[in-house]
């Protein structure tokens, strides 16, 4: 599960504002379509799985940091409508019980909307093979291709964390007397606008790497573990609910996934 | 925290705290959330930091539990901090004292509230799938820590988790060995949700047929607010507030 574990004040405003400008667009676009296709039944069914996603939060793999959610479970049994209201539910009750940071419930939304959306969406893909008795691989496979996706997701967030829009974008005041452009328009007191390149801190490097590239290293080979882990668990979680629940995951029992009835 | 020690805090606690509005108390995670957004300096985060305590002390919250709350999420959010290294332990040092200001702030509202005040604000003006799915979500966590916890139960009376037997116990104890615990996590997960769709479903039709359509009332109204509680919570809130923008503004350098 992958989601940004900052304070707030930390990111930029911009992209915590950008978070939240796309959780409202999407959690609005997810109850007109939830509304409309009126499927109250599935309100309760949500209500667990964002339970289940804030019970297993608690559950740290302590030696990789990786927090195990089934968050892609989740995005298989609720789709990627019902998977909105939950992400966001999820990530508010997550923000007030676990990480505090409130200004980044927005990011933290889409990022966890898009491992359910891409779970639910790649397990659909592979039904016709969790007809066959595969239901587990195929659950395994969503989890994996989902978290490594927004695994992706979130070290795009953190590389446009470190970039100030204002210096890549301003080239400061015009005067008009001298034809050029004032490089100090803003310093100093809450808002502070550079040019690019006048940076007052030159990244460091550590073996000739960067920090942040070191740390999408350590997030990926970590990262691959915690897949790995949440992979097997979600998978074995998948296989036993199709065995005993095949509604639940869209699975029809007594057919093949083709509408021909099995034996 | 684990929701249900939270619960059982803001429902049996019967402090200053907990007696207040929760008008009021929502000064509190923004206070964390205004001192977080402005500081630059370790200094003031980590005065809101002990101020904070200082209240959670005062409301007789678990303090330890809190402490261990917010230094959880130190390993993942350093991670981030080390990830903008810029050769200043002072910008690594305020990333994380961000984090843990906010995470407390949060815990104090959270741990002196009952849910049902928590949640009758954002029934009334949330559309109704979310509010409805928001009071499902509280009442299903409850419900799943109760499935899990016998499970827990359940593995430590089969030996915990172990390769050998296990001695030590009144019956043959094999315990469950660490490849196939997720296996086992995996039949238990699956088992727990089957199960708690189905009592949430059958909650939710009891609800309806009580008359329930998608709002909360508060245990208490809020025109109980005490002064002083109010006093102490919002002037404490624009108080410190005001001295970490003034620190900013100024430009204090209070690390040195």
């Amino acid at each position: 599960m992958t989601h940004i574990m900052v304070g707030d004040g930390v990111l930029p405003w911009w992209l915590s504002g950008a978070g939240i400008l796309a959780a409202v667009v999407l959690v609005t676009i997810a109850s007109r379509q939830v509304t409309r296709t009126g499927s109250r039944r599935a309100i309760p069914a949500t209500g667990v799985m964002t339970a289940l996603m804030v019970v297993v939060m608690s559950i740290e793999i302590v030696p990789i940091g990786y927090e195990l959610h089934g968050t892609v479970l989740a995005g298989i049994i609720l789709g990627p409508w019902f998977g909105a209201i939950s992400s966001l539910l999820f990530n508010v009750v997550r923000a007030f019980l676990g990480d505090g940071a409130i200004t980044n419930i927005g990011l933290n939304t889409v990022v966890t909307w898009l491992e359910m959306a891409v779970g639910s969406m790649v397990f659909s893909r592979l039904r016709p093979f969790a007809y066959r008795g595969r239901a587990s691989l195929c659950g395994g496979i969503a989890t994996a291709v989902s978290l490594s996706l927004s695994t992706l997701v979130f070290l795009a967030i953190i590389a446009l964390s470190g970039v100030e829009p204002a210096s890549a974008v301003h080239t400061g005041s015009f005067d008009v007397a001298t034809g050029t452009f004032d490089p100090e328009i803003h310093s100093g007191g809450l808002v502070e606008v550079h040019l690019p390149g006048s940076g007052e801190h030159p990244e460091a490097t550590v073996a000739g790497l960067t920090p942040f590239t070191w740390f999408a290293f350590a997030t990926l080979f970590l990262g691959a573990l915690g897949w790995a882990i949440e992979g097997l668990v979600t998978g074995v979680t998948v296989g036993f609910i199709a065995r005993i629940r095949p509604g639940l995951i869209g699975l029809s029992a007594g057919s093949d996934g083709l509408g021909r009835p099995t034996e | 925290m684990r929701l249900p020690s939270v619960d059982h805090s803001a429902t049996s606690g019967s402090s200053w705290l907990h007696r207040a509005s929760i008008s009021d108390k929502v000064s509190l995670p923004l206070t964390g959330f205004g001192v977080a957004a402005i500081s630059a300096s370790p200094v003031p985060l980590v005065s809101v930091y002990a101020v904070l305590m200082i209240v959670a002390w005062s409301a007789s919250l678990p303090l330890a539990r809190i402490v261990m709350a917010t230094i959880l999420p130190v390993p993942m959010v350093g991670l981030y901090a080390l990830s903008h290294w810029q050769s200043d332990w002072s910008v690594i040092a305020v990333i994380l004292a961000k984090g843990m200001v906010t995470v407390e702030a949060s815990l104090l509202l959270m741990l002196t509230t009952p849910a049902p005040d928590l949640l009758a604000g954002p029934t009334r003006w949330l559309p109704a799938i979310l509010s409805q799915s928001l009071v499902l979500t509280y009442r299903a966590v409850f419900t799943l820590w109760d499935r899990l916890a016998s499970v827990q139960r359940a593995i430590q009376v089969r030996g915990g988790i172990r390769h050998r037997r296990a001695h030590g116990f009144p019956w043959e104890a094999y315990g469950t060995p660490l490849l196939r615990l997720p296996r086992v996590g995996g039949i238990i997960v699956g088992m727990a949700v089957i199960r708690a769709i189905d009592l949430s479903a059958t909650y939710d039709d009891a609800l309806r047929l009580r008359g329930y359509r998608g709002l909360m009332h508060p245990t208490r109204r809020d025109g109980a607010r005490r002064f002083p509680a109010a006093f102490i919570l919002w002037g404490g809130c624009a108080s410190i507030v005001g001295i970490a923008t003034a620190v900013r503004l100024m430009g204090w350098d209070l690390a040195g």
